[in-house]
């Protein structure tokens, strides 16, 4: 099953790695390019005091990775009706399903770890460890959004019945709402476990659409 | 579907319910909120020493409104008179500022040298900080103030000096600091580093900083040595919020809230300290602003839809006068609305900045 989605989404995961990857590089370049402009104290100034994160581009990246992985994941099991054919696999419909989500999961969760990554080592080259962890810790949501939203979108995307399908929308753009509630530095500190756990219970919800697919509800 | 495959469908049930629950509730409170709350500004409060009395000005549709605590009625031209030292500089347009004011001769130049004002909300205080600080000259020689090209953290064992420009720890400045530190009988790490890291003030005061002990300590920089005086408090005084304070008079080194809420100031002569008169204080949940003079000061402190206001001695912080403003009674609205919508859900909080779900039944 993960060889099978690999082979599905495997352009659509390097176009990710490129483009993300460039967005922290372009983002680590312009905080250098401020550098030397405006000179490093300058920076720390305005990150201690003004609130400033230097990485705001980034914010909704990895809601829009989350939702077109999803879409490119589901979306041709359903045009081209494999799903209905995953129904009728020997080893059961709830786990095949299960296993797409948790291979996209899994993909996305890699290339955010990596994302992030790249900001420490980058931002580690020009800010002490306090403003470095202060800003990673501001972008997490963002990340966390991301994840959500793949999950988020495969239970739209799986849902059979087109008035469901507008409620799990209402829905779903309601619970990404709560991952931008606030622009301020750390303001998710507290949350940030809760959200983490809940994002992986949003697992199960997919399977609801799953199951009202199997028992060909439309 | 085997059991696993069962126990994760019926998962996801539940959190289906749970997650259109919460939302309907969040989204509830949000539009009852937003149709139902309403922001009238109390009016501008001060004490008059000449009426005894609190001046209150509010900008009304019908025009200026000048008045007392007991509703008593005044002028634009009384209310500066009543307020001579808040007002000073119309009073010398007008030329109607005395030269003796409650038994003391003064200027203009005195007047606005003894004149403060003090803020400090929950927000400001709750807020996520990077715990390093900029330490600056305190004895430069120059008018103006100037930003240090370093910031200090103190850690477990140590103070370190971090140059800004090359991201790197200043071995020599951070030794001869900790050695000091060690020295004066600093227990590492420290709990509370209070400062105002701006050159937007007159002169700098350095640092006020308790120790692992709760031992408070005072750390300036002159001429590139540091100066790290430890403060004595009296028994059963421990500091939880310090707010240096930099006034041009220079008659206060800083305000003190302890652990017990009660408020002090920490005088800048004799670092004694001076226990103000007013209610418990907790600038975790409570609002206040001082507006200070040579005679006295104006302290309100606001306590979620309490607001209280006393007039406080200006030499030894008596309290003179107190008044609270009557709480609005909730409108039709309000009161519908918290029957309707028994449980709310909000995720922000004017107390801070965090994202966390706070949860109010019946209209709390």
């Amino acid at each position: 099953m993960f060889y099978k989605e690999w082979i599905k989404t495997r352009w659509f995961y390097l176009v990710c790695v490129l483009v993300t990857f460039s967005l922290c590089g372009y983002e680590i370049l312009n905080i250098n390019r401020l550098v030397s402009l405006k000179g490093a104290a300058h920076l720390w100034e305005v990150a201690m005091f003004r609130d400033a994160i230097f990485i705001d581009m980034l914010r909704y990246v990895p809601l829009l990775v989350g939702i077109v992985a999803a879409v490119v994941q589901f979306v041709p099991e359903l045009v081209h009706k494999r799903l209905k054919l995953t129904m009728h696999l020997p080893r059961g419909y709830v786990r095949s399903v299960m296993e797409m989500l948790l291979f996209g999961f899994g993909c996305l969760a890699l290339l955010f770890s990596g994302n992030l990554v790249m900001l420490l080592f980058g931002l580690q080259t020009f800010f002490a460890d306090e403003i470095v962890w202060h800003i990673v810790l501001t972008a997490l949501p963002w990340y966390l959004a991301g994840l959500s939203a793949y999950i988020l979108v495969a239970w739209i995307c799986l849902e059979p019945i087109w008035r469901r399908r507008i409620l799990n929308i209402l829905i779903s753009i309601a619970c990404l709402r709560v991952f931008y509630m606030s622009p301020a530095p750390e303001a998710y500190n507290r949350l940030l476990p809760w959200l983490a756990v809940l994002v992986v219970v949003s697992l199960a919800l997919p399977l609801l659409s799953v199951v009202r697919f199997k028992e060909g509800k439309e | 579907m085997n059991k696993i495959e069962k126990l994760l469908v019926i998962v996801g049930r539940i959190f289906f319910v749970c997650v259109c629950v919460f939302l309907v509730v969040w989204i509830l409170t949000w539009a009852f909120h937003f149709a139902a709350d309403t922001s009238d500004k109390p009016p501008f409060t001060l004490y008059s020493a000449d009426i005894d009395d609190f001046a209150m000005f509010k900008n009304e549709d019908s025009g200026k409104h000048y008045y007392d605590s007991h509703a008593n009625e005044y002028t634009e031209a009384q209310f500066y008179e009543m307020l001579p030292t808040f007002y000073c500089k119309q009073l010398i347009v007008n030329e109607k500022l005395p030269d003796t004011l409650y038994g003391r001769p003064v200027s203009a130049k005195f007047i606005q040298n003894e004149n403060f004002t003090f803020k400090t909300a929950p927000a400001a205080v709750n807020k996520r900080e990077i715990a390093l600080y900029p330490l600056m000259e305190s004895m430069s020689g120059r008018v103006d103030l100037e930003m240090p090209t370093d910031v200090f953290r103190i850690t477990g064992n140590a103070i370190e000096f971090v140059d800004m420009a090359t991201n790197s720890v200043d071995e020599t400045k951070s030794d001869l600091f900790t050695k000091m530190f060690v020295q004066k009988g600093f227990a590492f790490p420290a709990h509370i580093i209070s400062g105002n890291p701006t050159t937007k003030k007159e002169y700098d005061n350095g640092y006020l900083i308790t120790d692992s002990n709760d031992k408070l300590f005072h750390l300036k920089m002159q001429r590139g040595r540091p100066y790290l005086r430890p403060i004595e408090l009296p028994d059963g005084i421990v500091p939880k919020h310090i707010f240096v304070t930099e006034f041009r008079n220079q008659r206060s080194l800083a305000f003190i809230s302890d652990t017990e809420n009660r408020f002090w100031m920490l005088d800048a002569k004799n670092y004694g300290l001076r226990k103000a008169e007013i209610p418990d204080f907790n600038p975790e949940t409570d609002g206040m602003m001082i507006i200070g003079n040579f005679h006295d000061w104006t302290v309100s402190v606001s306590s979620g839809d309490q607001l209280r206001y006393f007039a406080l001695a200006a030499d030894d912080l008596h309290c003179l006068k107190s008044y609270e403003v009557p709480t609005e009674e909730p409108t039709q609205l309000q009161r519908i609305g918290n029957i309707l919508i028994p449980i709310q859900l909000k995720f922000l909080s004017g107390l801070d900045g965090d994202v966390w779900p706070r949860v109010a039944v019946l209209g709390e």
